[in-house]
């Protein structure tokens, strides 16, 4: 499983919370723009992926560029990986 | 639509005070209590002086405020405090709700979920201090889209 494997999944959860269903969400779309989270669901997603991928998430990086989509997601992930921080 | 609220608040001194024994208390600084729910626990997380953010630096810091909440880890500092307070179950399809008054405040706002394209907005208020007259403007300028908004 990869980790925009593991990202989708926990998408498609936060949204089923929602009476919702993002099975067929790509991980190219902009999460916003689907309209399939909200505000809070996407703080829900930030605070998973600081624990599950054992960062912490500085206030400066949380933008559309870098959590617009899964992809752009991963993309942080492993710049984050690659800088050590 | 929160930080609607703290303008108003600013305008509006009296919604953003309390009433102790028989003296009424106007708080200098709008302390925004603003509910996030974590697991089942709920928080009334607090951003104080709010007042004095601009419209970034106010989501930046609720943003802020809501990741601590969900993760359990508020200082009692940004718990306590609040002067006026917002929430919110739209996220829950709820049409109407009824919050209960945060302590030592005198009005909380109830936003909740859209029906047929209009939502409800609702308040719980201290009636010694503010009149059903207070609320209804306070609502009614809560549900026009500010200038910048409207962009």
């Amino acid at each position: 499983v990869t980790g925009a494997d593991r990202i989708h999944q926990k998408v498609v959860a936060l949204v089923s919370a929602l009476g919702r269903d993002a099975r067929s969400l790509r991980n190219d779309e902009v999460l916003l723009r689907t309209g399939l989270l909200d505000s809070a669901a996407i703080l829900e997603l930030l605070v998973w992926i600081e624990e599950e991928f054992s960062i912490e998430l500085d206030q400066d990086d949380i933008s559309v560029d870098n959590f617009g989509t899964i992809d752009q997601i991963v993309e942080y992930l492993n710049r984050r990986q690659e800088s050590g921080c | 639509m929160a930080r609607r609220l703290v303008a108003i608040a600013t305008s509006i001194p009296r919604i953003n005070s309390t009433l102790v024994d028989d003296a009424r208390y106007l708080y200098e600084g709008v302390n925004l209590g603003f509910t996030v729910q974590s697991g089942a626990g709920l928080y009334l997380v607090t951003v104080a002086d709010a007042q004095n953010y601009d419209e970034r630096a106010f989501v930046d810091r609720l943003n802020f405020l809501q990741r601590k909440a969900m993760k359990n880890r508020l200082e009692p500092s940004e718990t306590t405090g609040a002067t006026v307070s917002f929430t919110s179950m739209a996220r829950w399809n709820v049409p109407r709700h009824q919050p209960i008054l945060p302590p030592y405040t005198a009005m909380i706002v109830a936003h909740s979920a859209p029906r047929n394209g209009s939502a409800v907005l609702g308040a719980t208020y201290d009636h010694r201090v503010l009149t059903g007259a207070d609320v209804v403007a306070v609502l009614n300028q809560l549900k026009e889209p500010p200038r910048e908004d409207s962009r």
